[in-house]
């Protein structure tokens, strides 16, 4: 594709234990499982193939990146936070009125099974757990307080949907002076076009996409520079 | 295709007593090819690689942009205008990454490139809400201007697709203000980032309409509610 002449203007951020957080996005039963939420909602319908790309992608490529990025972030004593979304009111009355319909049909709200982080991914104790109830954390989270507490001034993104809240939250964090960056590989939506354009979109402006690999290798890298 | 996230999608309508037409960043500094940003890349030698922005801005979205606006100003429908920019010359107030984009520009407030292009003029009495951030949300009062003027949708055009105009209409969205945008209202690098950008907005974000639909809507919207 053309306009790499917005690339240009893009500017370099990295990645460093002292002040880098990993934010892992929405990695619940609700929409992160097939065989609960909207995965058990496609299947009831007969339709659940239509979902195959998203959660083969999730199981297959997502989580284990997602665990080799925690375990590098943990060992670097690097600052590791969780968003969820979901209603919090079990009558989902607090939710907006674009993701309404959404929480229903994937029973998602505060207490539900379907809210919950899946176990592969499940925060160690004392990592903060943010709760949204919109696709950007911004707009129903303090996430900016929670960044400022921590020291984050750059977070690393992963999760589910790369093009939803993924992408909403890590431009929200841009705008408002946090470095952005998005892991190409420990993120995922519905098709490999959707992902590669958004990502496409994200590098232009926004903030930077790297590897799992690239991150934990720059991560380390800091670590190191940081001990010696 | 998947197409499950759309039958989820929130319906809605325009109506003149509650929408509002929203015009993003539809200045000379990266709304024109002769001005800002094209100015910039003309004098880098590689204005080329912007034809289609401007192309797409000069025939698509000034045109249906400028039949909207008498449109909506014909029913007096709220008409609000959002710009890009840095407040300060120095451009301190800018977020980080959009300093050098503005430095190139020479997009701050009181600059010729700042301005709103000459075609599509805000009447006297229309907003102008200036922001130094894509969405609009992170830095002008619009969900308070939203309320002020009974605003409960807003139907988004201008540039780019992908960037300013999805950003704000997503953060409209989750502020429960229901959101539109118009495809042939809006543009952006390519026909492929235009394309996906509206396919991704559909999935829970919001409704894509044309301009012929959104006037259409807006001249008839007891006959939408209806149906």
């Amino acid at each position: 594709m053309s306009a790499d002449y917005i690339n240009a203007f893009t500017r370099p951020i990295s990645i460093s234990a002292r002040d880098t957080a990993l934010v892992v996005v929405d990695m619940q039963y609700a929409s992160g499982s097939r065989h609960h939420g909207l995965g058990a909602h496609l299947a009831r319908q007969g339709t659940l193939a239509e979902a195959e790309y998203r959660f083969h992608r999730i199981e297959s490529l997502i989580i284990p990146n997602t665990q080799k990025l925690l375990a590098a972030w943990r060992a670097a004593g690097a600052p590791v936070i969780y968003l969820t979304v979901g209603a919090r009111n079990a009558d989902l009355s607090d939710a907006p009125p674009h993701l309404k319909a959404f929480f229903e049909v994937c029973n998602n709200h505060e207490g539900s099974f379907e809210n919950g982080i899946v176990e592969a991914l499940k925060p160690m104790p004392g990592e903060a757990i943010v709760p949204k109830n919109t696709m950007g954390a911004f707009a129903s989270a303090p996430l900016g307080e929670v960044f400022d507490r921590l020291g984050v001034k750059t977070a690393v993104y992963v999760g589910v949907s790369t093009n939803n809240c993924v992408d909403t939250t890590a431009r929200e964090a841009a705008d408002r002076g946090y470095g952005s960056i998005l892991v190409s590989d420990a993120t995922g939506t519905c098709s490999d076009r959707m992902q590669e354009v958004t990502l496409e979109s994200f590098q232009r402006l926004w903030g930077r996409v790297v590897t799992t690999d690239a991150a934990i290798g720059e991560l380390t890298q800091s670590a190191h520079a940081k001990a010696a | 295709m998947s197409s499950y996230l759309e039958a989820l999608t929130w319906p809605v309508a325009i109506d003149p007593a509650d929408t509002a037409l929203v015009v993003i960043d539809m200045q000379y500094a990266s709304g024109s090819r002769q001005h800002g940003l094209g100015a910039h890349l003309a004098r880098q030698g590689k204005l080329g690689e912007a034809a289609y922005r401007f192309d797409r801005i000069d025939n698509v979205v000034i045109p249906n942009t400028q039949r909207l606006l008498a449109a909506w100003r014909a029913a007096r429908a709220p008409v609000i205008y959002v710009t890009l920019g840095a407040r300060k010359a120095d451009y301190s107030d800018a977020p980080g990454y959009l300093r050098d984009f503005f430095k190139l520009c020479h997009n701050h407030q009181g600059t010729r490139e700042n301005d709103i292009v000459d075609a599509l003029k805000p009447m006297v009495g229309e907003p102008v809400l200036l922001k130094n951030t894509m969405g609009a949300f992170a830095s002008t009062p619009l969900a308070a201007l939203f309320d002020e003027l009974g605003v409960r949708t807003a139907v988004y055009v201008g540039v780019s697709t992908n960037n300013c105009v999805d950003t704000t209409a997503r953060e409209a969205s989750d502020r429960g203000f229901a959101s539109i945008l118009v495809a042939d209202a809006t543009g952006t690098c390519s026909e492929a980032m235009q394309q996906s950008s509206l396919e991704s907005f559909r999935r829970l974000s919001g409704r894509v309409v044309s301009t012929d639909e959104a006037i259409r809507e807006l001249a008839h919207p007891a006959a939408k509610k209806a149906a």
